[in-house]
């Protein structure tokens, strides 16, 4: 018997993104150590803080709402 | 990291040229999807072979983002590469560390007075119109005796005051009184 996919764009899209947000989680905590431990300058890992999760926040909210409400 | 009253003298990182056109390839990848699309919609007026292209709008959208999201992704780790890969100059050292990936850092450090050569190569159009090239430098250390940096600012007056830290260290070590040895 051959397995047939019978969900919509829906449920691509909401799978894709729960694979993304583990994903965007695990990469975060790895930027993070790597910034916390061998940063030499506290203003500017702040910085990089800052600019990685407002642009990645801006990239994953209408990501959900795309996908979870639209 | 640092020995007791050892100062820094100066770090030194990639030229920013590097990073910025690092981050202009990814800028401009990034766009690439949406430029697609307004290149298909364009298209879909007059070629009815796209035409379903989009009936599902919120798909499409959702892939573009997507798309935009690993290009977050990685002009930060270019971003982190780039910052945390730097050279450390310190009135007896110098400390060159290597990042090369995440969870791949290679940090190696020699004596002033061990150095032996410090060359500087700076080649093509570009990097003698912004001032960036390649330092070289030699010891005498029976292990890892080559240090290449490549990209780094205004070598020569790198290399000028490398030269200089490595004189005033020298005269230290011969004559212990000297204030310069504290």
């Amino acid at each position: 018997m051959i397995w047939e996919f019978t969900g919509g764009a829906d449920t691509v899209m909401q799978l894709t993104f729960c694979i993304i947000a583990i994903f965007y989680i695990i990469f975060s905590i790895i930027l993070h150590y790597h910034w916390e431990s061998y940063s030499m300058s506290l203003k500017i890992t702040r910085m990089t803080y800052t600019y990685y999760f407002i642009a990645s926040g801006l990239v994953l909210i209408p990501m959900a709402l795309i996908a979870f409400i639209f | 990291m640092l020995e007791a009253d050892e100062k820094v003298i100066r770090t030194v990182r990639a030229h920013w040229f590097i990073i910025g056109i690092e981050l202009a390839g990814v800028a401009i990848f990034s766009i690439l999807p949406p430029l697609t699309l307004v290149i298909l919609a364009n298209i879909t007026e007059t070629n009815e072979l796209f035409s379903g292209i989009f009936d599902n709008m919120a798909l499409l959208v959702f892939g573009c983002l997507t798309w935009l999201f690993f290009c977050i992704v990685a002009a930060a780790m270019m971003w982190t590469h780039y910052y945390l890969d730097l050279w450390v100059i310190t009135d007896r050292r110098i400390i060159v560390i290597d990042q090369v990936a995440f969870f791949n850092r290679k940090v190696s450090s020699f004596r002033l007075e061990r150095l032996q050569d410090i060359k500087v190569r700076i080649s093509g159009f570009l990097p003698t119109l912004l001032n960036f090239g390649t330092l070289l430098a030699q010891t005498a250390s029976a292990a890892e005796s080559n240090f290449v940096s490549p990209n780094l600012p205004a070598p020569r007056e790198l290399q000028s005051l490398i030269q200089t830290a490595m004189d005033a260290r020298l005269k230290a070590l011969h004559n212990p009184r000297s204030d310069l040895y504290n």
